[in-house]
């Protein structure tokens, strides 16, 4: 092969040679100020999605016996990060966390949810005797329960129960409010026709909603329905609406007797618990009784947070309809999400 | 005696394969990763049916078998991993389609050498002896900087630099450079900078070496990826170093490194955790290094003067399409999409700035390789371009969402525009995901994914000729995308066997360890 020169043999060795002496001559002839402590891309990242956000009460009002909507706000330093309409967040009260779907508009300078005193969680049961000014700790705004324009058609037909109403009162808010602009079409449904939300829903300008009081009027329309509700409501919903968008409120994580107990090992780091787990909670409401740390958030199998690998021992995983996050990968190398899993035998867990 | 030989901070493909290696080699060794997952970029997330690939497009250096290998396949090999993976093969080399003097140019070029060079005569004929001395000189390259790495003394280095002479030549040059003493069309040329946005630098800048070395790495060894998306390479190297004796620490942000007469001494983690060991690795850039966690005053300034005179890559844009129909329904034949408005990489790197402006993406279609990635009747689309400019830090919080939808939407219509195939009306699930989305999980400063840029006088060549010197700290060491061997996979897992190859030497040269 006849030789590649460049420019002539010396300058090509030149060249070669003076690379790393140019290196280093642009290197000295740089500044040696402080590097730079933030970027505006990651300022913005971490304002969207703070890891943290600590809110104070600022107004609490009983909608009806049993259920009450708290106004939160940040303080004055912090801005509320800017949310999708049908999004919650993940409040934490101890080791124990639940999500709740926020119900005002993203063009809102507070988040207000709606917290039930049916609700037996340990955060809801705190939450609902709060007094106005009491401070909570909660997550930023999380999942994927909003509208896209690019997916979705301009018309939405959207089914919740009173569980469910909050998400989609934001999302009716947001249209309100030109946050977004589709058209959105409610369809309640309560067996009991209580209707919790139905003054709220009522009072929202250009939204139509529908009480209903029978599965039988949970029917197919066009496009994908968008559903909001307990457990039992997505899954009622799922049979009638197969691929349905499902935001589950609430997840169940106890179900039925305690048939048996299992001691369960989890390492976090060089620490090492040890405790019981019943056979009907999921691994994840352990935890939290017995203070494992966890990343969980939507507790519904979704977000994938809690993730963690099984070292030894069964589980019983119960998804609910199609949300499963768990990878391929993860599933390869006995990774679970413990938010859905029940213990079956004794466990050896790592975190 | 502390408890750690050394302290890894970051479980990216640098911090993986280094903690691998170090593990292999007896020590103990505790990974930190911030995220609840390991893998960095190299990981996968789901919405609704479909399971998709964040980062890699197409991994090379692992070759078409063991006898055509390359750095990764050799890594794995040597933690024998290899086999344990689940591989797919990338069917073809790429599509280009482009505008070459004017006119479209739409070309689907195949691996191997030899078919390459016959695939290029076909669509600029004249060409096909050119194309093969490009190939010929990569391979001169190789068999040069082997022998360098033997010869005993400056004299028989120069002698090998003589001998051949194909590195000595073109070292020093960009690719436009070195491109304009080849005979070739401007088709051909095309076809041969194709690969360009996989490094993102332009081409009076990027080092012609390095991009040869990269071309001819895929034509030549072909590419594969993992069956179950990158998070299957990273479970595996995760689960090699666990059960090695490493300690992976998940939730656990460094947030200090301590130091003492430039050494590093100790890390401490968010919850106030401190922990000691004899070495520290960054699989993070020397800007979050040094600019977040040591105090500056602490720092050498060679280190800060090279950090601050370093710019970064291009930063990460993708949008993730779950669509309602077949690949083969909508007529998406091949995998890897290259789509230039034209191959002025000049003008373009300029226009990547601004997203009114940039029309440049690397689509893939997993499918295309692996029919079942997503269930029947449907299938994935992964449009990627960068941004070359900190574009997304003026966005407001606002504006965010309906900025990043919009850009989304016009990397769609620049897609059916270029192939000629509906995607919109078949949008089933769709995930975009911004600079802000590469800051929020992995801390990069600006959302950057490409490292460092290869300006001039920083390409992989001067920098991998000084990376054995010692600047900074004398017990700290970097590992992953922003180090010498710069960005992608196979240099980010090179890397971090480099960086545990440094390590042990280290540890000899200071009588701690003995061979």
């Amino acid at each position: 092969m006849k030789r590649l020169v460049i420019k002539s043999f010396k300058d090509d060795l030149n060249g070669f040679l003076n690379l790393v002496p140019n290196r280093i001559k642009a290197i000295n002839e740089s500044n040696a100020d402080p590097l730079p402590k933030e970027y505006g891309v990651n300022a913005l990242a971490l304002e969207l999605h703070p890891s943290e956000l600590e809110l104070t009460v600022s107004d609490t009002t009983e909608i009806t016996d049993g259920v009450r909507i708290l106004s939160l706000v940040p303080d004055k330093k912090t801005v509320l990060p800017f949310f999708r309409a049908g999004q919650s967040i993940n409040i934490k009260n101890e080791s124990f966390s639940t999500p709740f779907s926020i119900l005002s508009s993203p063009g809102s300078d507070k988040y207000e949810i709606a917290v039930f005193s049916d609700n037996k969680d340990n955060v809801s049961r705190h939450l609902y005797d709060l007094q106005i000014g009491s401070k909570i700790r909660t997550s930023g705004p999380e999942g994927f329960f909003y509208y896209i324009s690019l997916r979705d058609k301009n018309t939405i037909t959207a089914f919740c129960d009173n569980q469910g109403a909050p998400a989609l009162i934001s999302m009716a808010k947001s249209i309100a409010d030109k946050t977004e602009s589709y058209s959105l079409k409610i369809v309640y449904f309560d067996k009991d026709s209580d209707y919790i939300f139905r003054d709220i829903l009522n009072n929202i300008p250009s939204v139509s909603a529908e009480y209903v009081a029978d599965y039988s009027e949970i029917k197919a329309d066009c496009g994908k329905a968008f559903v909001s509700g307990t457990e039992s409501f997505c899954e009622a919903c799922i049979q009638r609406l197969p691929d349905a968008r499902i935001n589950i409120v609430n997840p169940k994580q106890c179900s039925g007797e305690t048939t048996e107990e299992f001691q369960c090992t989890v390492t976090f780091r060089d620490k090492k618990f040890v405790f019981t787990c019943k056979s009907n909670e999921t691994l994840l409401s352990a935890f939290e009784r017995n203070s494992v740390p966890s990343a969980a958030k939507c507790k519904a199998g979704e977000c994938g947070y809690c993730r963690c690998k099984l070292v030894e021992g069964q589980v019983e995983t119960v998804n609910i309809h199609s949300v499963d996050s768990l990878r391929q990968a993860d599933k390869k190398y006995n990774f679970i999400h413990p938010c859905r899993s029940f213990a079956k035998s004794d466990l050896i867990l790592a975190l | 005696m502390k408890k750690y030989d050394t302290v890894i901070i970051g479980a990216g493909n640098g911090g993986l394969a280094c903690a691998c290696m170090l593990a292999k080699h007896g020590q103990k060794v505790l990974l930190l990763e911030q995220s609840h997952i390991p893998g960095g970029f190299a990981t996968s997330f789901k919405r609704g049916r479909f399971e998709f690939e964040l980062s890699l497009h197409e991994l090379c250096t692992f070759g078409r078998d063991e006898n055509h290998s390359g750095a990764v396949r050799q890594l794995f090999d040597c933690l024998g991993i290899s086999d344990k993976i689940e591989w797919v093969d990338i069917p073809e080399a790429f599509r280009l389609i482009t505008s070459v003097q004017g006119s479209k140019f739409d070309a689907e070029m195949p691996f191997g050498i030899e078919e390459f060079c016959e695939k290029a005569e076909y669509y600029a004929p004249g060409c096909k002896k050119e194309m093969k001395r490009l190939f010929d000189l990569d391979e001169e390259i190789r068999i040069t900087l082997q022998k360098l790495g033997k010869a005993k003394n400056k004299a028989a280095q120069l002698a090998v630099l003589l001998q051949k002479g194909g590195l000595l030549h073109t070292a020093a040059y960009s690719v436009d450079e070195v491109l304009e003493k080849i005979n070739m069309p401007e088709k051909a040329k095309a076809i041969f900078k194709a690969y360009w946005a996989y490094l993102c630098t332009d081409f009076e800048n990027l080092s012609f070496f390095h991009y040869l070395s990269m071309i001819n790495a895929y034509v030549e060894l072909k590419s594969v990826v993992p069956k179950s998306r990158s998070q299957e390479m990273s479970n595996c190297l995760a689960d090699y170093f666990t059960s090695h004796s490493g300690e992976l620490w998940l939730n656990s942000k460094v947030v200090k490194i301590n130091t003492e007469n430039n050494r590093c001494t100790s890390v401490v983690l968010n919850d106030g955790t401190v922990i000691e060991a004899d070495n520290f690795v960054c699989n993070c850039s020397p800007h979050v290094a040094y600019g977040q966690l040591i105090e500056h005053e602490k720092i050498p300034e060679f280190e800060i003067k090279k950090a601050n005179a370093q710019k970064f890559g291009g930063r990460g844009f993708c949008v993730f399409l779950g669509l309602n129909k077949s690949a083969e329904e909508l007529g998406l034949k091949n995998y890897s999409y290259f789509i230039f408005p034209d191959m002025d990489s000049v003008k373009q790197f300029e226009r990547m700035g601004k997203p009114e402006t940039n029309d440049v993406q690397n689509t893939v279609c997993l499918n295309a390789a692996h029919p079942s990635a997503s269930p029947e009747g449907t299938c994935m689309l992964c449009m990627t371009t960068l941004f070359t400019s900190d574009y997304w830090s003026s966005v407001t919080s606002e504006n965010y969402f309906k900025e990043k939808e919009r850009f989304a939407e016009h990397m769609i219509d620049v897609f059916e525009k270029a192939t000629d195939i509906n995607i919109k009306d078949h949008i089933e699930e769709i995930e975009i995901a911004t600079p802000e989305t590469f800051a929020r999980f992995t801390g990069t400063p600006q959302g950057t994914i490409y490292g460092y840029l290869g300006q001039k006088w920083d390409g992989v060549m001067p920098r991998t000729m000084m990376a054995n010197k010692k600047d900074g700290f004398d017990n700290l060491y970097f590992a992953g995308g922003y180090c010498e061997r710069m960005l992608g996979f196979s240099s980010a897992l090179a890397s971090g066997r480099d960086c545990a190859a440094r390590i042990c030497r280290d540890a000899v040269i200071n009588g701690r360890e003995t061979l």
